[in-house]
């Protein structure tokens, strides 16, 4: 049933699909990426509490999910590469991790800038801030573990069980605002029989929050196919690609 | 659905909050623009290593063919100066 995917794990048909998909990725991330964005600056009534500095919520909001969701994926790929032993799937994983590093900076810097307005301080050691903030020294520990074994094999091992155990912050993080008493609000749009969101600006959240995850997957794609060539530079294929793409 | 705001000065200002506001969009845009030009750069990084294997290919196909040369000149010279004695 799944027999036809398993060309792709080759080298070669991998870097030709990620090639294929990556304008489609990155046009309609960098459309709904405006789109929302200025949806959510200039034409969203304020809040009649947080007033502007809600606007934050645009991008806060997004990278902190597409932080979790690049973990998961991360964590897939790390799971796929040590069941079924494919060398492509390390190599996907490590093309994930600084992605989603970024998404997590940007959920905690946009976090810490509404933070400052709202509550009076940049940081608070509560139960989401540190939950998220761990998750960043995750993906670092991913991305240092990888790059410190000179047998890429080796290094896709171990960073993938790495990776693997830090799964069990994703919960953590998700529920922290439950089971611990947290400055940070509870869930506002993942509750989905009722989103205690105005419908108004709940839209270009959704938005926002589909470029983010099409921007995960561009920037990957981008990362799999350098890391494809890299792993395979002496190999004729990433020769021939290599060569003809640096004359162009 | 209209522009939120009354002035480009009101945009900006925020309601108070503008530098909060614009520090965690510039911020996050930087971010985001530091990783796309990473993998742009990474590949001309690659470019560079293939051709310099390329080059060093070529080197040692030169020097091989460079010494054949010199090898054959080496025996002709030799035959040469034989036949002379």
């Amino acid at each position: 049933m799944w027999k036809w995917l398993h060309p792709y794990a080759k080298s070669e048909s991998a870097y030709q699909l990620c090639k294929t998909l990556l304008p489609w990725f990155a046009i309609s991330a960098i459309l709904s990426l405006v789109i929302g964005t200025v949806w959510g600056l200039a034409f969203v009534p304020a809040d009649y509490q947080q007033g502007d500095s809600v606007r934050i919520i645009y991008i806060h909001v997004p990278s902190a999910i597409l932080s979790m969701g690049a973990y998961s994926a991360m964590a897939i790929a790390a799971f796929i590469g040590l069941v079924w032993q494919i060398r492509t799937a390390y190599m996907a994983m490590i093309a994930i991790a600084p992605v989603g590093a970024m998404m997590t900076f940007i959920a905690l810097f946009t976090g810490a800038a509404w933070g400052k307005p709202m509550w009076g301080t940049w940081w608070v050691w509560d139960a989401r801030l540190t939950s998220e903030l761990v998750l960043l020294f995750m993906f670092m520990g991913v991305i240092s573990l990888y790059k410190s074994f000179d047998d890429k094999l080796q290094a896709g091992k171990a960073a993938a069980v790495l990776a693997i155990i830090g799964v069990i912050n994703l919960p953590i993080i998700h529920y922290s605002v439950e089971w611990w008493n947290t400055l940070h609000q509870g869930a506002s749009i993942s509750k989905f029989e009722r989103p205690s969101i105005a419908n108004e600006m709940l839209w270009p959240l959704l938005i926002n929050l589909l470029g983010a995850g099409l921007l995960v997957g561009a920037l990957t794609l981008k990362r799999l196919q350098n890391e494809l060539l890299r792993r395979e530079i002496h190999r004729p294929w990433a020769i021939k690609t290599l060569l003809k793409e640096g004359r162009s | 659905m209209s522009f939120h705001f009354d002035s480009w000065q009101a945009f900006l200002h925020m309601g108070g909050y503008g530098f909060f506001v614009w520090l965690a969009f510039g911020v996050s845009l930087l971010a985001v623009l530091a990783t796309v030009y990473e993998g742009i750069w990474a590949k001309q990084q690659l470019i560079k290593a293939v051709n310099a294997q390329m080059a060093r290919r070529q080197r040692i196909k030169q020097a091989k063919q460079r010494e054949a040369a010199t090898d054959e000149l080496a025996i002709s010279t030799e035959i040469h100066s034989q036949e002379v004695k």
